[in-house]
């Protein structure tokens, strides 16, 4: 198998994802679950048979990350949308993985460009795929608490469906942190080094802590919860992109 | 909370002084043996303060929402002062901030508070029955959740904070032909090793544009007791030996691919396994934040609430028709024909 075959391959997967994602919307689980898993079937086959035509796994090059991203976003999507019935989570996951497949088909010279040894590890995609759901819970989170500030009527179910949707971001959060830590630990010699952006990583973690402690005390004001999300959401942006303009941040091994 | 933050703010402010008194936290202090010490002290405290709770207002205080909020609080703005100010070793008080008292001590607080709530929670899950007001169907996973997160961050909070004095790191720059037995720390001192090493081959392959896609070492070790052995070590590809993990770091740029000499890193962390047994309580407990459905007040999320009223209604719709259908089957069995049309209308 070679990369030659991708199209085919991308296209067919792209289309069944994009039907699963149709179908979430229309409350069809069967055909959410049947669609995206057999987009994922055909996807992983081809990573497969590309693994075993190159004789290492693909991790090596921009282009073979780009793989790996396209197939983990549906599949820990369906992981969501089994667990919460997001409607719009399998829609998230389908269009970002498209986004990933059209890089590789449209930029071909990506499949053999440089990436530098520390990247070429199998913790790279899943370290990036757990946050991009991390930031994608969070957002939705924050939209909803927006709607609540701006419609100032707290209505207790959505107020409820916030803190789930939290806590499910949160364990996205902690899993992107500590699988940074296993890797850094496999790449750099240690799982922790206070870098600018671990930094700002563990205050985010801490500030959603703060959200889902603050909620359980009887005695909170869901205005203040929800306003303190807002903050919470800043953090994340500078944990995200921020710090490229922290004057703090400059030795980060994290700038690009 | 008032009390919380009060609480906060007076360790801080005894963070100050104790820094005002004696400077900077001095980690290298706590090597091995004092920092085992100090974790069997902490630990006992905590045991002791767990044991004597009873009727005690305070302690009972230390194990609510409204202590753990504003220690948090506190904890993040420390942390965002750290997150803004360029950190250097030696630097002055929030520009060395893992060395600034009233940092450590505010973690050292939280540490302490999850200690005594992962204690509380693992003699619940012991001695009592489990009513948790929503406990779900399985109540005691609602404990072992809360163990797994409480217990595993103070694993590794109180691990990493402890092992970091006993941590090695070492570089060593190996040549081909000779064997080396020594390297060089982070403070320059040299540092014997249980082992020596001899570059057998180094490896640089690269992309068409001459950038390295991958440089390693093929290389022989030879033990105390002239035991020998070989292994490659990639970049990503640690390997382990005798308490050691030996990286891949550099080599000689300027002769590439001919590098006749190549310059590992060797790291030691004897607390690394307590660190990762934290690290995977962690993961496990974010695993059961997620699956669990007693965490959710309801149990259920909105969107499945929808859905299962739709569900209903979709069925309610399907039992009227077949009802129509039905009926009129057996009121009017010779319209078979009409009876098909309207089913079709109906749909
Ligand atoms: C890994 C990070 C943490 C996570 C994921 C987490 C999550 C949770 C959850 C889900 C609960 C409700 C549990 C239940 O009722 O079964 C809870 C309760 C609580 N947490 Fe945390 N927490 C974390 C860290 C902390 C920290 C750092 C503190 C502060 C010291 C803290 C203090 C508390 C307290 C006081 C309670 C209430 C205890 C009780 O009702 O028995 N937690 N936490």
């Amino acid at each position: 198998m070679t990369w030659s075959l991708f199209p085919y391959f991308a296209i067919a997967s792209v289309l069944l994802w994009a039907f699963g994602a149709v179908s979430a919307w229309r409350n069809k689980s069967r055909g959410a679950f049947g669609f995206t898993a057999g987009g994922l079937l055909l996807f992983f086959i081809f990573i497969l048979a590309l693994w075993i035509t190159i004789q290492h796994p693909p991790l090596r090059t921009l282009g073979e990350t780009r793989l790996w991203y396209s197939a983990l976003l549906p599949a820990v999507g369906l992981i969501v949308y089994a667990r919460w019935h997001y409607r719009w989570i399998l829609s998230f996951s389908t269009v970002l993985a498209a986004v990933f497949v059209c890089v590789n088909l449209f930029k071909p010279e990506i499949h053999t460009q440089t990436l530098m040894p520390a990247l070429q590890s199998p913790w790279f995609a899943p370290h990036v795929i757990v946050y991009m759901f991390a930031y994608a819970m969070m957002s939705a989170a924050t939209l909803m608490a927006v709607y609540q500030l701006v419609s100032r009527q707290r209505e207790h179910g959505l107020s409820i469906s916030i803190d789930d949707t939290v806590r499910a971001g949160l364990t996205f959060l902690t899993f992107g942190m500590l699988f940074g830590a296993l890797w850094a630990k496999e790449a750099w010699g240690h799982y922790w080094s206070w870098d600018p952006k671990e930094t700002w990583a563990a205050i985010t973690w801490l500030g959603y802590l703060i959200y889902l402690h603050y909620r359980q005390m009887p005695t909170h004001r869901a205005l203040y919860a929800h306003l303190f999300l807002l903050v919470c959401f800043c953090l994340l942006q500078m944990c995200w992109w921020g710090i490229n303009y922290l004057p703090a941040a400059t030795g980060s091994v994290h700038t690009y | 909370m008032k009390e919380g933050f009060v609480i906060g703010a007076a360790i801080i402010g005894a963070g100050v002084l104790v820094q005002l008194g004696t400077g900077a936290v001095e980690w290298e202090a706590f090597a091995w043996p004092v920092n085992a010490l100090v974790f069997g002290v902490f630990l006992l405290a905590i045991a002791v303060v767990f044991l004597v709770r009873r009727n005690n207002y305070f302690i009972h205080f230390l194990t609510t929402h409204r202590a753990a909020v504003p220690a948090l609080v506190y904890a993040a703005l420390l942390t965002i002062v750290m997150g803004l100010t360029p950190q250097r070793d030696g630097g002055f008080w929030t520009e060395n901030m893992l060395s600034f008292w009233p940092f450590v001590l505010i973690f050292v607080y939280i540490c302490f508070l999850l200690g005594l709530l992962t204690l509380r929670r693992i003699s619940h899950l012991v001695y009592f029955k489990h009513r948790h007001p929503n406990g779900g169907r399985r109540p005691w996973l609602r404990d072992i959740g809360f163990i797994l997160n409480h217990g595993g961050l103070f694993l590794t909070l109180v691990a990493a904070t402890l092992g970091a004095p006993d941590m090695q790191r070492v570089r060593m720059t190996v040549h081909t032909g000779t064997e080396e037995w020594r390297g060089v720390d982070e403070q320059q001192r040299v540092v014997s090793l249980p082992f020596g090493v001899e570059l057998k081959r180094f490896i640089l392959e690269q992309y068409a544009d001459g950038s390295p896609s991958r440089f390693a070492s093929e290389l022989s070790f030879t033990k105390h007791n002239k035991q020998r052995l070989s292994a490659t070590v990639d970049v990503n590809h640690p390997i382990s030996l005798q308490g050691w993990k030996i990286y891949q770091y550099g080599y000689d740029t300027s002769a590439g691919a001919a590098s006749q000499v190549s310059v590992l890193e060797l790291v030691r962390d004897p607390w690394l396994r307590y660190v990762y047994f934290g690290i995977f309580m962690l993961l496990g407990g974010a695993l059961l934040m997620f699956f669990d459905r007693s965490y959710s007040v309801r149990g259920v999320s909105e969107e499945e609430i929808r859905r299962e009223r739709q569900k209903q209604r979709q069925k309610r719709e399907k039992e009227r028709i077949k009802r129509r259908k039905a009926e009129e089957f057996l009121g009017e069995g010779n319209h078979q024909e009409d009876e098909h049309e309207h089913y079709r209308a109906e749909t």
